[in-house]
């Protein structure tokens, strides 16, 4: 601030002359002897000004301030940086002489190329300063605490320096072979034959660029393995170099580290040390393929780790090992074939845990089905750990979302080949276990009808065993909140049944999706668009497979009968839903009446309605005057619907399926005129629909409708 | 009214003694002004005043010593005539030394100090005859020797110098006797007035922690008063180069600008001198310092331990 100002302002008396012309417009790169006498005097001044100052920190601090002033007096104001980098160290308090170098190299980056010389000779001297402190406390331990205090602080002025250092090295780029010779001069100057501090060589050795790193491994693991104080752990620079290896580095000189690591990892006990290193290695390990060392270092984690509590911080490093190991191995079993791995798991808890169940069941569910039944067992205890630690208490949460969606995912997977009662028992247990998961319901119940068709198809004769997945589906369903969802699959387990014979289980199971069908008014007011078409499918779906259900002995009009009294309770379905349903039902009571049914159920023994009430004259009638129903109550419908677009094509839509159902007679006839009047009066005269329709019309009933 | 004022040339008023003084009278009136003339007057002297030092109680009552004069020259400027109304500006140009009659040594540079003063000053004078008073001004202008010019090449000198517990001439504390410290370093005792005094100072040893070290400048002036020398040593700039308890073994560099308007070249002329010291002053940590904060530093005390140096300082172009 003060600085720029002083500079501002020299600047501007070197530019313009006293009575404010400008005399000339210094260049971004002037030299000294460009600036006129008044403003070097200015300049001159400022110096002597703040050389008298009795106080050595402030001096220090103004000079800095005022240090690319020097530029105005000298080409080169190197000289004085290196004057100041020693004058620091009169600094006897260390903070004050910490923060006062940080603030010199900052102050120095605004001077155009002044190498990186002043920056080593401040490391040095951080470091005599820190070896003072570091041997002073081997005696007074009662300061210990203070002193990490202390060095911790010094730290941001150690990275700073460190990143200004290596910062100017790239910037100095003239060739790789300067860079790399400079960097060993650096790093020679820097290491010296004295020991490191290890806070100095940590922070040396984040900043080392990658190639240097690589090429020295050896080298700094000798130096990290000689400085052993307290300023920082030395755990941690194993740690980093591995991080820093893992960036670039070959198999020869990692063989070497890697070799060297364990063994001094051998050593440790403190199981977060330990796991801090490993971290740092484990991708190593794994991109050279160290297979030894792999198990070597998961029995060391499990020697560690097992019977004792572990914490937080070594609960995060696990879960990051673990991880890695996860996404390194394409396959689920060899990751669980690997020694320990699996206890290992086992002493995890918590969120982390559960971090690494997920990962393990995406897995396993990335690649297809799963057929193992080691690994189904193992992956069955994963999802049940993970299930034990989902907060159903926050079933909304997206957190919940994720593993319950694994867990459905995963049982979906699992396929037991041809032991279809093992699988079936694996349901069971599944339902069991996540009885809290709705989602993995559903997956229940289709892979158990899944099994029941697949039992089917093997051809023999697996009739128990239809029955139990049957009885499974049947059982699970009602556990689904939604009706909707209890209405498709109940639809869906009809079928299975339908399809293997079993009639008694085919009418409780209509039944019961009629009695869903009555309360889905029950459950939400709210009601999407997809929902209620998918609602009208459905409905649709249950009269075309009514065709092939045999009608039961309370007569075959029931269920039909049903349905109309369920749409006529239930105030939400609009005309529009009423009427495709009304038309489905005339279609359906069509269909029945046919002499030969269109499709029968596959299995031979279910005989469809046509062989059942050949020739039974009730049974025609019956459907008669069910049709009559319906189509008084189709009418009605196309005439409460308060769109007159939807009204017209309604109606026309009604035609076509009347006249498609019913022999052309005086009854229909006029219900026939009535509905295309209706949509004559809702749709324009040249509406395609509306002309295609009462062509079809003419044709099948032989009558001119058209009215001109 | 009319006023007037003398604007030099320089804007630091700085000349040499072979150098032109220059610059221009500048007369601002309400009205015209006749007048007989306008005199220039240059006037250069050494006062001299006892007063404290190792001056007597007897010594301090004679007060100033005659002063020595330099220069004392008068000039007509303008001969006799009128100025008109408004701003006038009459330039003027002097010679400072003429080269055979002046004495080189005279010269001395501007020097303002406790008691001896060198100074210089020109006034300009509108003479209006008896009637009315004479309208008049007078500025000070800074002399700056130079006899470098015609001198040898000048080079800097240093002396090593080393400082422990046995070099004291004063009592010290018991442990800081018996602890023991050695200071060694390096230090200009021949310097330009252009440059800083430089040099390098380590701890190498101290069994006690360290306060501070300071250097300090020294100005001694001696008047020769009848038979004795009256001496007045004053500390004209402190600067501190350790503040704590530094780290041994480190070189700590000594680097002091000197103060440009305290200073002057030194001068041993027969009835003054005026030299300069450096005094370098080690304080170790002590409860005792606390009572005694606002003393001299430059004081022997228990908990101090000091070396003092002659410091010559020269012109130099």
């Amino acid at each position: 601030m003060l600085g720029d100002m002083v500079r501002e302002r020299i600047k501007q008396r070197a530019e313009f002359s006293e009575d404010g012309t400008q005399l000339c417009s210094l260049p971004e790169k002037f030299e000294a002897s460009d600036i006129c006498l008044g403003a070097k005097e200015t300049c001159n001044n400022w110096f002597c000004k703040v050389g008298s100052i009795r106080e050595l920190l402030p001096r220090i601090y103004l000079e800095l301030a005022l240090l690319p002033c020097w530029r105005f007096l000298i080409d080169r104001p190197v000289d004085s940086l290196q004057r100041l980098v020693m004058m620091a160290r009169g600094l006897g308090d260390t903070l004050a002489s910490a923060y006062c170098r940080l603030y010199m190299a900052h102050c120095a980056r605004k001077l155009p190329s002044c190498g990186s010389g002043y920056l080593i000779l401040c490391i040095k001297d951080i470091k005599v300063q820190l070896m003072r402190i570091l041997s002073a406390e081997e005696t007074i331990h009662r300061h210990l605490t203070n002193n990490r205090v202390l060095v911790s602080l010094m730290e941001p002025t150690i990275e700073y320096i460190m990143k200004c250092i290596f910062k100017d090295a790239s910037q100095r780029q003239e060739g790789n072979a300067l860079v790399d010779l400079g960097l060993g001069r650096n790093q020679m100057e820097l290491f010296g034959s004295s020991p490191c501090v290890s806070i100095v060589l940590h922070y040396l050795l984040k900043e080392l660029p990658t190639e240097v790193v690589s090429s020295n491994a050896l080298e700094i693991l000798h130096l990290i393995e000689c400085s052993h104080d307290y300023s920082f752990d030395q755990y941690l620079n194993y740690r980093l170099l591995g991080f820093r290896l893992s960036e670039k580095s070959s198999q020869d000189i990692v063989d070497a580290v890697v070799n060297y690591v364990i063994q001094v990892l051998s050593q440790y006990d403190r199981l977060d040390e330990y796991l801090k290193v490993v971290d740092a290695y484990v991708d190593i390990v794994l991109q050279y393929q160290m297979d030894n060392h792999l198990s070597t270092i998961l029995e060391g984690i499990s020697t560690r780790a097992c019977n004792r509590e572990i914490v937080e911080d070594e609960l995060a490093s696990l879960q990051s090992i673990l991880l890695k190991l996860l996404s390194h191995f394409k396959e689920l079993e060899v990751v669980f074939a690997l020694n320990h791995f699996l206890e290992i798991l086992d002493v995890m808890y918590g969120s982390s845990r559960s971090i690494v169940n997920m990962h393990i069941l995406n897995v396993a569910t990335r690649n297809g089905i799963i057929r193992d039944p080691t690994t189904i067992q193992v992956l069955y205890e994963i999802s049940q750990a993970l299930h034990d630690d989902i907060d159903f208490s926050s079933v909304k949460d997206a957190d919940n979302q994720q593993p319950t969606r694994l867990i459905s995912h995963f049982v979906h997977k699992v396929d037991y080949g041809a032991e279809l009662e093992r699988h079936l028992m694996f349901l069971v247990e599944c339902r069991r276990a996540f009885g809290s998961i709705n989602e993995l319901k559903e997956t229940l119940v289709h892979t158990s009808n899944h099994l029941a068709t697949k039992a089917l198809k093997d051809g023999r004769r697996h009739l128990s065993f239809l029955k139990s997945c049957i009885a499974f589906s049947e059982v699970t369903i009602p556990s689904i909140p939604t009706h909707i969802r209890q209405l498709n699959l109940y639809l869906e387990t009809a079928e299975v049944a339908l399809l293997g014979g079993l009639i008694s289980h085919l009418d409780g199971l209509i039944d019961s999706a009629i009695s869903c069908l009555w309360s889905v008014d029950s459950l939400d007011g709210s009601r999407t668009l997809t929902d209620v078409d998918g609602l009208v499918s459905t409905i649709q779906k249950l009269c075309s497979l009514l065709v092939m259900v045999p009608g039961n002995p309370e007569g075959v009009t029931c269920i039909p009968e049903n349905i109309l009294s369920v749409i006529a309770t239930q105030s939400w379905m609009t005309p529009r839903m009423k009427s495709r349903i009304f038309c489905t039902i005339v279609l359906l009571s069509a269909t029945l009446s046919q002499n030969k049914l269109p499709y029968h159920a596959g299995y031979q023994e279910i005989l469809g309605n046509d062989f059942l009430f050949f020739g039974d004259s009730s049974y025609i009638q019956d459907l008669l005057s069910l049709a009559e129903i319906v189509l008084q109550n189709l009418v009605d419908a196309i005439e409460q619907e308060p769109s007159q677009a939807a009204r017209g094509s309604m109606a026309l839509e009604a035609c076509n399926c009347i006249v498609a159902s019913f022999k052309a007679n005086d009854n229909i006839l006029p219900v026939c005129s009535k509905l295309i009047e209706t949509a004559k009066l809702c749709l324009a005269a040249d509406d395609k629909y509306l002309q295609s329709t009462i062509k079809y019309l003419d044709k099948q009933l032989g009558t001119s409708l058209i009215v001109v | 009214m009319s006023r007037i004022e003398l604007k030099l040339s320089r804007s630091d008023r700085i000349y040499r003694p072979s150098e032109l003084l220059q610059g221009k009278i500048v007369i601002k009136s309400p009205s015209s002004i006749s007048h007989y003339g306008i005199r220039l007057t240059l006037n250069g002297s050494v006062s001299l005043q006892v007063r404290g030092g190792s001056a007597g109680v007897i010594e301090s009552l004679y007060g100033v010593v005659k002063p020595i004069s330099i220069v004392k020259k008068s000039v007509e400027n303008t001969s006799s005539g009128k100025i008109t109304s408004g701003t006038t500006e009459i330039p003027f140009s002097i010679v400072l030394r003429q080269r055979q009659e002046d004495d080189l040594e005279r010269f001395y540079e501007t020097f303002h100090g406790a008691n001896i003063s060198i100074q210089y000053l020109v006034t300009a004078d509108i003479m209006r005859g008896y009637l009315h008073k004479s309208i008049s001004a007078t500025v000070e202008f800074i002399i700056e020797s130079d006899k470098a010019d015609l001198e040898r090449p000048f080079s800097p000198e240093m002396v090593m110098f080393y400082i422990t517990q046995d070099t004291q001439k004063h009592p010290l504390l018991p442990e800081l006797k018996s602890g023991g410290f050695r200071v060694a370093g390096k230090i200009s005792t021949l310097c330009s007035l252009l440059d800083p005094i430089s040099g390098e100072l380590t701890v190498e040893t101290s069994a006690f922690p360290i306060c501070s070290i300071d250097i300090h400048l020294l100005r001694v002036e001696s008047i020769l008063l009848g038979e004795k020398i009256v001496t007045e040593t004053s500390l004209i700039q402190s600067t501190q180069i350790a503040d704590g308890d530094i780290c041994r073994n480190l070189t700590l560099p000594i680097y002091v600008i000197l103060p440009r308007l305290l200073t002057c070249p030194t001068v041993l002329a027969g009835p003054f001198s005026i030299e300069f010291k450096v005094c370098l002053v080690i304080s170790f940590q002590s409860e005792l310092s606390k009572l005694h904060s606002k003393s001299d530093p430059t004081t022997p005390r228990l908990w101090l331990a000091m070396e003092t140096l002659p410091l010559e300082l020269v012109r130099t172009k």
